[in-house]
């Protein structure tokens, strides 16, 4: 997208689109039809560029849709993302059993969604938690998991 | 002066070596939507409305006419599906920019412009 050098539209413009429904589709806001969108919109801007930086650069995508469509399928229908790749769509918590409540990620949680006190194992409030990770991190016991 | 004989949508003729298709297209009365081209500046090519499809035997491909120039003896078509498709994709980008639309004006991002990308197709349907 940096890349394009403006000159014609397609490039310019459409990869840009392409770009913003995939952040979409990764955030969970994606919609039915969305996939088929990106299908026909690449058509055009493969088509219809000048240079090879348009010609291809909607080729990528065209062959993760081909052969992760289930996950497209996924982002977009079940607001998941099976792989646990898309920070938005992941919940994390705290397996009780392995967690000896050092309040670690209590203490590096910067939303302070995590509750809890010493010794005893702690616990994630999903409301306030931004999926950052940082608890995770920083888990000696591999306590804290996201799926 | 030396002629290549091709066809536009259909219509055999021989035309000057270098004619341009945008030319002799409005020659043969035939429209071909442009954006970017004006008869005061050099053709530049960029805006892609007034791509058309080209096809020499096998291969097919699309070509701006505002640039393009009989050469050698192909096929134009001018308002097939593939190049109404894509027309319409460019203009709907074109559109997706235009200050009427709410979704490009700062708040939360470009990032439904896509969709107004897509609804600016939609508004289109129908007209050539
Ligand atoms: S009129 Fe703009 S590319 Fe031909």
């Amino acid at each position: 997208m940096e890349e394009s050098c403006g000159k014609c539209t397609p490039c310019r413009e459409g990869v840009r689109h392409l770009y913003d429904i995939l952040t979409d589709i990764s955030g969970g806001r994606g919609r039915e039809g969305d996939v088929e969108l990106l299908e026909s919109m690449s058509r055009a801007i493969m088509d219809g560029s000048i240079c090879g930086l348009g010609q291809t650069a909607p080729v990528p995508l065209l062959s993760t849709i081909r052969y992760f469509r289930d996950e497209f399928d996924a982002h977009i229908r079940d607001k998941k993302c099976p792989a646990g790749v898309c920070k938005e769509l992941v919940t994390y918590w705290i397996v009780e059993e392995k967690c000896p409540g050092c309040s670690l990620c209590l203490r590096v949680c910067p939303t302070d969604s995590i509750i809890g006190s010493k010794k005893v194992a702690h616990k994630i409030l999903t409301e306030n938690c931004i999926h950052c990770g940082a608890c995770e991190d920083v888990c000696k016991f591999g306590a804290v998991v996201h799926g | 002066m030396t002629t290549v004989s091709v066809s536009i949508d259909g219509r055999q003729l021989d035309v000057p070596y270098d004619a341009r298709v945008l030319d002799i297209a409005r020659e043969q009365g035939i429209t071909i939507p442009t954006m970017c081209e004006h008869e005061h500046l050099k053709p530049y090519g960029v805006c892609r409305v007034c791509l058309v499809e080209m096809r020499q035997g096998r291969r097919k491909k699309l070509v701006p006419a505002c640039v393009y120039t009989f050469r050698e003896p192909v096929e134009i078509f001018t308002d097939s599906e593939w190049v109404r498709e894509t027309r319409k994709w460019i203009l709907a980008f074109m559109l997706a920019r235009s200050p009427r639309e709410k979704s490009n004006s700062g708040h939360g991002g470009g990032a439904r412009r896509g969709r107004a990308a897509r609804q600016a197709q939609g508004n289109r349907r129908g007209q050539p």
